[in-house]
């Protein structure tokens, strides 16, 4: 015999005090929690006003809108996790040659600080490229043999040997590339580009993250949702990272036996629910929720038709290569990363690793360009075929460069470098950046940028500049500060970049 | 577990970052795990409550909120319960798909649309951000 449930009621006093914490939420709120849950019992309406600016409906992506007409409306972002060694693909020193295991001179060096991976080495020996340069193209831009697919396509890329950071190591540095700033905690790139303009289909998510797998693997470097956070933007502009083994997305199909409309039901009810919520505490991230369940929903039918590569014809593949058909690789990441442009996704970022040449770079560094050379050439012939290039910015590079001298062992046949931050070289195509030129320049030990630096935050305000955004107007308020991606030290447009 | 911010495991990680993507609300929506909590729980509530609808659902939000529901959110319940079990009385056989997900055998002698109509009242309910942030 049953006895009738007997509900438990609560004191009132008991009963608001659950509603409005959790655990969570006390420690962390701290001080401040009394008087925000004061607030939102004493005047819920005034919240929800003031929250609506910030929070609105459920498809969150409104866009700020470009500042003037942009060049650019979307952008593919290949980031080479570890720092590719500069003098060995694209910074062509033939000068070194003659200063095979010769000591890196102080008037060179200038009091560079050294990572603790070299500091304790009683010399710094120079290690020329062990590979042939070859010049390309009408711009006669000189390209390692290790990437003779990017060398066909000189003329539609824009080389900047000139940039420079501040930071020496991994994480403070790829921060740095993708944040503006060392310390984490601010929005990426991808998160401004989301939150200044918006969605293009709101099927998909604005900002993808992909992360291929490298062939060789003897330096990984960790990588991790830090770097495509949207910082202290709107939680829904952070990247979407997609699997790069299996199921890009898990859980994309509804289990058996709850159909489109049974889970259509559910999630009307979910967003019912969670109003209430927000009606009575006036947290954001309420509507974020609500935003990234709606669009969960939607990207049920809008993401197996994008990664359905089953369709595509065999010359997409002598194009981006046979590895393109291997699920997690670069060139696979590079053929998404198309499908994604033309379906209307803001912005995709590619992270390749195993860049970090620290040593073996004999062995390894052949290895990488092949994960990536002919796809590169591929993505770009690829959406210049499809009429996507002028509108698409393709950016390549890492977070620093690295040293003429070895690290370890130097032989005639292999060395390593170490970090190095005061030069290297990354690349753009398309999206109104100027084909066919070389900008910048180092000297001769391809240590020191003798001409026309591009500081990380120029690089950030150019690229910016050619999405139709001024990186001095494009802020965000927090903490009291107008936050910019460039920072609060004044940087420039470089406008030698823009065609 | 990587959809949650789980580290890696290949570096030290002092604080695990904080992040809100459709990939985790598709995760709690969709994996086997919480449908079959959650039709277990319709289940127990099924077997164990047999006066109101509100009762069950009270019943269910206790379990899952540590709290009843507030009126406004009655209302919202039981009209979700209401086309929940339309939907599943107009395809049976739905609902017997519905109560194969998971390895716990469904308690046979229960109507299947209402024991599946309450597995996705739980399985809504597991989502809310009460639910899944204790």
């Amino acid at each position: 015999m049953k006895t009738p449930f007997q509900p438990f009621t609560p004191h009132p006093l008991f009963e608001e005090y659950v509603r409005y914490e959790t655990r969570r939420q006390f420690f962390r709120r701290g001080a401040s929690f009394l008087g925000t849950a004061a607030l939102g019992l004493l005047a819920p309406q005034l919240l929800s006003a003031s929250d609506k600016k910030a929070s609105g409906a459920e498809s969150l992506i409104r866009a700020i809108g470009p500042h003037f007409p942009p060049k650019a409306k979307q952008v593919i972002y290949l980031h080479m996790v570890g720092g590719p060694p500069q003098m060995d693909l694209y910074d062509y020193k033939p000068a070194m040659q003659e200063q095979y295991d010769k000591d890196l001179p102080e008037t060179i060096r200038m009091g560079q600080r050294l990572t603790t991976m070299t500091s304790g080495q009683a010399r710094f020996p120079i290690a020329p490229s062990k590979f042939k340069f070859e010049q390309h193209g009408k711009s006669g831009m000189w390209v390692s043999e290790l990437l003779p697919w990017t060398a066909k396509m000189v003329d539609e890329m824009c080389f900047i040997r000139s940039m420079h950071t501040e930071a020496i190591n991994h994480e403070p540095a790829i921060c740095f590339m993708q944040t503006g700033n060392q310390i984490t905690g601010r929005p990426c790139l991808g998160s401004w580009v989301s939150y200044g303009l918006g969605s293009l289909n709101q099927d998909l998510p604005t900002f993808v993250v992909l992360i291929a797998k490298p062939t060789n693997t003897e330096q990984i470097q960790a990588i991790s949702g830090r770097l495509w956070s949207s910082g202290v933007l709107p939680g829904e502009h952070a990247g979407v990272s997609f699997r790069s083994g299996g199921d890009p997305i898990l859980f994309i199909n509804n289990p058996s036996g709850v159909s489109t409309a049974v889970r259509r039901q559910t999630l009307d009810g979910l967003k019912a629910l969670k109003e209430v919520d927000f009606r009575q505490i006036g947290d954001p991230e309420t509507h974020t929720r609500i935003a990234q369940f709606e669009l969960a929903f939607r990207m049920q039918s809008s993401v197996p038709e994008l990664t359905d590569t089953s369709r595509e014809p065999a010359s997409t593949y002598e194009l981006y290569g046979e590895e393109a058909k291997k699920g997690g690789t670069f060139a696979n990441s590079a053929l998404l990363a198309r499908r994604m442009i033309e379906r209307g996704v803001r912005f995709v970022q590619i992270y390749h690793n195993n860049w970090d040449t620290h040593s073996n770079v004999a062995g390894r560094l052949p290895m990488q360009c092949k994960d990536v050379d002919q796809a590169c050439h591929g993505l770009v012939q690829d959406l210049k075929q499809r009429g996507l290039l002028d509108s698409t910015l393709v950016v390549w590079g890492g977070e620093f460069g690295r040293t003429i001298y070895s690290q370890g062992g130097l032989t005639k046949e292999n060395y390593g470098r170490d970090h190095h931050p005061r030069c290297f070289t990354m690349w753009m195509a398309g999206g109104g950046s100027k084909p066919g030129i070389v900008h910048g320049e180092t000297d001769d030990f391809s240590y020191n940028i003798v001409k026309d630096p591009v500081h990380i935050h120029d690089f950030h305000a150019t690229v910016l500049n050619l999405l139709g955004l001024d990186h001095e107007r494009f802020t965000f308020r927090s903490q009291g500060l107008d936050l910019r991606l460039t920072g609060v030290e004044p940087a420039k447009v470089v406008r030698e970049l823009i065609a | 577990m990587e959809i949650f911010n789980a580290p890696n495991r290949e570096t030290c990680t002092v604080r695990r970052e904080r992040s809100d993507t459709p990939l985790q609300a598709l995760a709690t929506l969709n994996d086997t795990q919480f449908i079959e909590a959650g039709r277990v729980l319709a289940q127990r509530t099924l077997q164990e409550v047999c006066a109101t609808d509100d009762a069950r659902i009270n019943f269910m939000a206790e379990r899952l909120l540590a709290r009843p529901l507030r009126p406004e959110e009655l209302k919202i319940a039981r009209s979700s319960l209401r086309d929940l079990l339309a939907q599943y009385q107009s395809s049976p056989k739905e609902a017997e798909q519905l109560l194969a997900v998971g390895e716990a055998k469904a308690d046979s002698s229960m109507d299947k649309p209402t024991l599946a109509a309450y597995a996705m009242l739980a399985n809504e309910f597991m989502n809310l951000d009460e639910a899944l942030n204790k």
